[in-house]
């Protein structure tokens, strides 16, 4: 949904609108104290990256930052922000206009690549299937694949970025 | 007043050559002679100096004049100029019209004298046509009752109410608990000079508690507030306390054989009181009281030990509430703030964490009079804490709690660090903040000397509060900003320094706004601090926004200046314009009732009352009465409706009527006037008090008359100088636009537009564009239809 309200809106409107949501931020850092990735990813500080937005002149000089693809999306800094910033929704908005131009990183390129082709993130292996008999689970279900290729086929740009993968 | 023959005099004013640079002033005077019942015209040089008031007043004896017309400048600022001068010649003030030739015409149509001139002429036709309409009002005056009525006895209402008391009048404080100083009495030392804050308040409670003028009823609530200023009726029930004031000594034999032990509320519940208690040793009415919540003794079978044990006999558990009855002349609202509750923070673990301490509770432990004696302890081991963190901005600053700042907690915290560093030098202190804000005098001095005594200062705002379990050490979590590094810090007690919010306090008997986070809103945030739009009723302390001691006392002492002033006149004048009824044609419906946000309007059996007193004359209800038994005088359907006839005698396509508000949107345009803000001369302003003036009916009869366009125009939605005036005046808009329609006339050529007395280049900006595009559509307008009817 929000894919395609975005691609509904020109970048320099997208970036207006993000500034927008941003600006009311005062830096008070408790994003990133509250940031698991922080903890352990020096360069991943939501506070500045809030910052960088507020700064940045185009959408692509935003993307160009690897850490768009950084957040565990616990949710945390949206939690307890005292400004009511959605902060892990800009990133979701990131991560989707990132798609769009084919600028993932290679994992989740080849995650995307094995959803549009088994409808799954991740194979499903005889062991797997084994453990789930033992523990009595259901049996797993058959993905509507052709409902799952439409979807990433309309709000991604898998098929650019499908092609990279092959290419690379 | 019909059988008198009506004299119009017009006074055309040159204002040196503010005026008559541009426009003929000779010309309007020649224009206005033709005017029905004119029968004199001047033109003076400067009508509001001394020779041009004497002047307006020797020809209105001259000519025998009883309507008088000047056209000069802005009403705002020389209207009571001039309602003086024809008071003077003996004729009523209300008959006076100004008309605004100057901020409306000369200073804003430069370049176009001509086309000036000629918008001068249709303005003063406007005024002359008022003017004849106008009728002679009455100002009002009210008794004034020498006594105030002071809500809440915490520093400010004690201020309050020792300063009234001290001019020689009479006090009624209320305070709610059974004791009175708030919060005040409960901490231990004051920003920024460290007093003990109980030593420079307690000679206050026990001065006001002691006054002759003050009558102070604790435990009590005000039940009922009816009348007006001078002349409120006030109902105030105290609750039983089971203990006789007068005679309890408060020796304290009753809390030692007393069972019952619960959660002692004014020490944060952090230490434990008996059912019969005082509050603390310093409280004022110096008496124990019984908690009927709690006390066994309430039924008599079960216990009745502390009246077994009591001396002077001061114990009846058959007390009853009692209600007492006063007249009030002026009423102080002191009802304080709240502290905000931790439990909207719970990334921070206070009540799960024995060793996360809000401020209040810190300030209980420090206190020498509180629970430890002031040894501070960690709740969790008694023991002394070495390691010591404040958390600023919790309950502050937080669009999803309290989002203002709260103003005292940055200053409060900084003088906990010194008083904790006074005592213990060797623990460590670090404050984790957003913003320091040390604004105030001494404060930075302060602010400088707990970081030149080793009180560390991190900016950071804290994420969470993780707990050690074995040692029930904290870990605080966090960025440092300045560094942009991740922060897990330890610490072995933890002070949450706590915003302030609006007590959740039953809502007074008076219809007194609030702001959205709840707080008393004040009459004007600059100019009027402390009055409310109630007449007779002040603001004071935390009940207004949250603020520091320093503060409440100035606002208390101001406060009391403003009821005093109006007690020392002994009468309340009110202006003639209130609301009129005609009991006849009312059906008492109570649509009005709920227009009037005054609470001046009441139907009892059917029948409509005015408290004219209550009445600020904006006229919102009159506009809405289906049955026209509503008059707004001074601004009567009748006067304005005869203006916009003037306004639309020539040319009516090319005219853009706008109704102004007084407060707001005539401001506006009189600072487009006065910063020469040139704009096309189609315009016709009609000023109301409020823009809830304007009925549908009015607009009808503009369009009717041929009018071009219509502009709707008020202050904005939280700013109405009448509360809720504009919101009534923009509910109007969907029916005036369905009317519109099967009317046939074009949706742009009706606007509404809030435009605030500063916004001067906004009105300009509007003005151009609605002129122009009424030019560049005036070969679409149909010629009205009911105005041939009426022809007809």
């Amino acid at each position: 949904m929000v894919s395609i309200v975005a691609a509904q809106q020109g970048r320099e409107e997208i970036l207006d609108r993000l500034k927008r949501e941003l600006y009311v931020c005062f830096e008070c850092g408790k994003c990133s104290g509250s940031c698991v990735v922080f903890r352990v990813k020096d360069d991943m500080n939501p506070r500045l990256f809030v910052s960088s937005i507020l700064e940045a002149s185009s959408i692509d000089e935003i993307l160009e930052d690897e850490n768009v693809w950084s957040c565990a999306i616990c949710y945390d800094c949206t939690e307890r922000c005292d400004q009511g910033i959605d902060f892990t929704h800009t990133l979701f908005e990131l991560k989707n206009l990132s798609t769009e131009i084919g600028k993932q990183p290679q994992a989740i390129k080849e995650e995307l690549a094995t959803l549009h082709a088994t409808g799954r993130t991740s194979p499903i292996n005889a062991r797997a299937l084994k453990k789930r008999e033992a523990l009595d689970l259901p049996e797993i279900q058959v993905p509507d694949l052709e409902a799952i290729q439409g979807l990433i086929d309309r709000v991604t740009s898998y098929g650019t970025s499908e092609k990279k993968v092959k290419e690379e | 007043m019909s059988e008198e023959e009506l004299r119009v005099g017009v006074f055309v004013c040159k204002c040196g050559k503010n005026i008559a640079h541009t426009i003929d002033c000779d010309a309007v005077a020649e224009y206005a002679k033709d005017l029905p019942d004119v029968v004199f015209t001047g033109v003076n040089m400067f009508s509001c100096s001394d020779p041009g008031q004497q002047e307006i007043e020797d020809k209105i004896q001259e000519h025998n004049l009883n309507r008088v017309v000047v056209a000069a400048c802005t009403p705002r600022t020389h209207e009571p100029i001039f309602r003086e001068c024809v008071k003077r010649a003996g004729v009523n003030q209300y008959l006076f019209e100004l008309a605004n030739i100057r901020e409306h015409a000369s200073w804003v149509h430069q370049k176009e004298p001509e086309k000036a001139t000629e918008k001068a002429k249709d303005i003063v036709n406007m005024a002359v046509s008022k003017a004849r309409l106008l009728e002679p009002l009455e100002d009002l005056e009210v008794n004034m009752e020498p006594a105030s009525l002071i809500i809440g006895a915490g520093i400010a209402g004690i201020r309050a109410a020792l300063d009234i008391a001290d001019q020689g009048y009479q006090v009624v404080l209320v305070e709610k608990k059974p004791t009175i100083g708030g919060i005040m009495a409960l901490i231990d030392k004051t920003f920024p000079t460290q007093d003990c804050s109980i030593c420079i308040l307690g000679p206050l409670m026990t001065e006001v508690g002691r006054h002759p003028n003050v009558k102070l009823i604790s435990n009590a609530v005000v039940e009922r507030i009816d009348g007006y200023v001078g002349n409120f009726d006030v109902s105030v029930r105290k609750f039983a306390r089971f203990v006789d004031e007068s005679l309890c000594k408060n020796c304290g034999d009753c809390a030692d054989v007393c069972p019952v032990t619960v959660p002692n509320e004014f020490d944060e519940n952090i230490s434990w009181r008996k059912a019969i208690y005082i509050p603390f040793p310093q409280a004022v009415p110096s008496a124990r009281v019984i908690d009927p919540d709690d006390c066994l003794g309430m039924n008599p079978i079960t216990c009745g030990k502390c009246r077994d044990v009591c001396e002077p006999k001061a114990i009846n558990y058959d007390d009853q509430d009692e209600v007492f009855d006063y007249k009030i002349g002026t009423i102080i609202v002191s009802t304080g703030f709240e502290i905000a509750d931790p439990l909207d923070n719970p990334e921070f673990g206070w009540g799960r964490f024995k060793n996360v301490l809000t401020s209040m509770e810190f300030e209980r432990i420090i206190n020498a009079a509180g629970p430890t004696d002031g040894h501070l302890v960690r709740p969790s081991d008694h023991v002394e804490p070495q390691k010591i963190a404040f958390i600023q901005c919790v309950g502050s600053r937080d669009v999803n709690n309290n989002p203002y700042c709260s103003v005292f907690c940055c200053m409060e915290t900084i003088k906990s660090s010194l008083l904790i560093k006074e005592h213990y030098p060797d623990a460590e202190i670090t404050v984790y903040y957003m913003d320091i804000r040390a604004a105030g005098k001494r404060f930075e001095e302060i602010y400088t000397s707990s970081r030149e005594q080793g009180v560390k200062y991190i900016r950071s705002s804290i994420a969470e509060i993780k707990e050690d379990p074995l040692t029930k050490n904290l870990f605080l979590s966090g960025e440092d900003t300045t560094k942009g590094k991740y922060i897990n810090n330890e610490h072995d007690l933890v002070v949450l320094s706590m915003g302030a919010q609006k007590s959740n306090e039953s809502e007074l008997p008076l219809p007194l706004s609030r702001t959205p986070e709840n707080f008393y809103m004040e009459a004007h945030p600059k100019l009027k601090p402390v009055d409310t739009p109630t007449a007779g009723v002040f603001l004071a302390g935390g009940a207004e926004s949250p603020k520091s001691i320093h503060d409440s006392v100035t606002q208390a002492s101001a406060a009391a200046g403003r009821a005093i002033r109006l007690m020392s006149q002994g009468m309340f004048p009110i202006e003639g314009i209130t609301v009129q009824v005609i009991a006849d044609n009312c059906t008492g419906c109570g649509i009005c009732v709920e227009r009037c946000p005054y609470g001046a309007l009441e139907v009892i059996d059917k029948k409509l009352k005015v408290t004219t007193a209550l009445c600020s004359g904006c006229g919102t209800c009159v506009a809405d009465c289906p049955r026209d038994a509503l008059v707004a005088p001074q601004f009567t359907d009748e006067q304005i409706k005869s203006q916009i006839s003037a306004a639309l005698e020539t040319n009516p396509e090319e005219k853009l009527i706008a109704f102004v508000c007084n407060w707001c949107s005539y401001g506006g345009s009189d600072l487009a006037g006065i910063s020469r803000l040139q704009q096309p001369t189609n315009p016709r302003l009609i000023r109301t008090m409020c823009s809830g003036r304007i009925s549908r009916d009015i607009i009808q009869h503009a369009y009717n008359n041929g009018a071009g366009s219509i502009l709707l125009s008020g202050c904005h939605p939280a700013d109405c100088h009448y509360l809720s005036g504009n919101h009534w005046a923009e509910k109007r808009v969907k029916r005036i636009r369905s009317w519109m329609k099967r009317e046939g006339i074009d949706d742009w050529r009706f606007r509404l537009e809030w435009v605030s007395a500063g916004e001067g280049k906004r009105w300009q900006n509007l003005m151009t564009e609605m002129s122009e595009q009424l030019i560049a559509n005036k070969e679409t307008i149909k010629p009205p239809v009911k105005t041939k009817e009426e022809a007809s």
